[in-house]
């Protein structure tokens, strides 16, 4: 009878050993944010870093589908007709948006840099093909307050950071041109992608 | 008593005990794995971007803002995570774009950092404000 009796206790208690268990973890297996042990939730950090890269992969700035000037040898394509007044008639069936804004609509200074994934040689399967970036203020707004490059310069490499803008306020904006120079050689085509990379600026 | 319901009496204590041991070691089996498979820390982070006909930079690290880019385009940004204890860390996401990250389902020591880097890519959105939410999830490793 006393063994018995002890083994019934022996169950007992560990039959509630088991409830009391199981009962904490379905209180806490409950979705949450809270912390669960004694680790201390304040200590864990998330830091965003001041640096934020962009990629125009396709069809931002479309030059058309082109044939070159055979009298020239080569036709020259630019994005900005408004202001550069280019005769793009070389070129069909292009849209032209005229130049690219980017703008700053953070509360940050920005200092942004433009780079390309190919070189002129891939591209355009040519050596005497190329492209070129500037970048200047032609908006009513502020603009760029730091250093442009506001005359075109060619790219000749890739993946190379080159100036955008160097110090880009808080709702201020510049403006983007590209142009590119199809000699009669050129062969191939497809999407050059832009990668615009902002970090902080004083 | 008799010796032969002392031998059933006796049966029946084995019986009970061994009952006893399976029923703790299942136990200890089901909470191991239900308190290994269940996050010790849960947080979200918020992030947003705007597609537009141009280009806009947020470098502002409140949250994790991607700016704003036409539709095809590809936002890359840079997060560091420290925690003061060891643990297993799995990413997750709720929101619209296609979001990736460099790291997921990684061991990150005590008090170590880890920078990961995110990439929205945004093939079929309209032009438009959007939000969503990152969830990093902590693992006993």
């Amino acid at each position: 009878m006393r063994q018995n009796l002890i083994t019934l206790i022996l169950v007992l208690i560990i039959i509630s050993l088991n409830i009391i268990i199981f009962s904490s973890l379905i209180k806490t297996n409950q979705p949450t944010g809270q912390v669960l042990n004694m680790t201390g939730d304040a200590e864990v950090r998330l830091e965003v870093s001041r640096i934020l890269a962009i990629s125009l992969i396709q069809s931002t700035i479309n030059f058309g589908t082109c044939s070159a000037n055979l009298t020239k040898g080569y036709s020259i394509l630019d994005s900005n007709q408004t202001i550069n007044q280019v005769d793009n008639s070389d070129c069909i069936l292009g849209t032209f948006p005229d130049y690219l804004i980017v703008s700053n609509t953070g509360t940050v200074n920005a200092n942004v840099t433009i780079k390309v994934d190919q070189t002129p040689l891939v591209f355009f399967n040519d050596l005497a093909s190329s492209f070129a970036y500037a970048t200047m203020n032609y908006s009513l707004d502020s603009g760029c307050n730091g250093e442009l490059q506001n005359t075109y310069y060619t790219l000749t490499t890739a993946n190379t950071n080159h100036v955008a803008c160097s110090r880009l306020y808080p709702s201020n904006e510049f403006n983007l041109s590209m142009k590119a120079n199809v000699s009669t050689n050129a062969s191939g085509g497809g999407y050059l992608s832009i990668t615009f990379t902002g970090t902080e600026a004083d | 008593m008799t010796k032969r319901n002392q031998n059933k009496l006796k049966r029946i204590h084995i019986f009970l005990i061994v009952l006893l041991i399976c029923f703790l070691f299942s136990t200890t089996f089901i909470y191991c794995k239900l308190n290994l498979s269940k996050p010790i820390l849960v947080k979200t982070m918020d992030y947003d971007f705007q597609i537009k006909e141009n280009v806009g930079f947020v470098l502002d690290s409140d949250i994790l803002h991607f700016g704003g880019a036409p539709k095809n385009s590809e936002l890359k940004r840079n997060m560091t995570l420290t925690t003061p204890f060891t643990s297993k860390v799995k990413i997750y996401f709720e929101g619209p774009g296609i979001l990736s990250t460099s790291h997921n389902n990684f061991l990150l020591d005590e008090n170590q950092s880890k920078s990961i880097e995110f990439i929205l890519k945004t093939p079929t959105l309209e032009n438009g404000n959007y939000t969503g939410k990152i969830i990093f999830e902590f693992y006993k490793p």
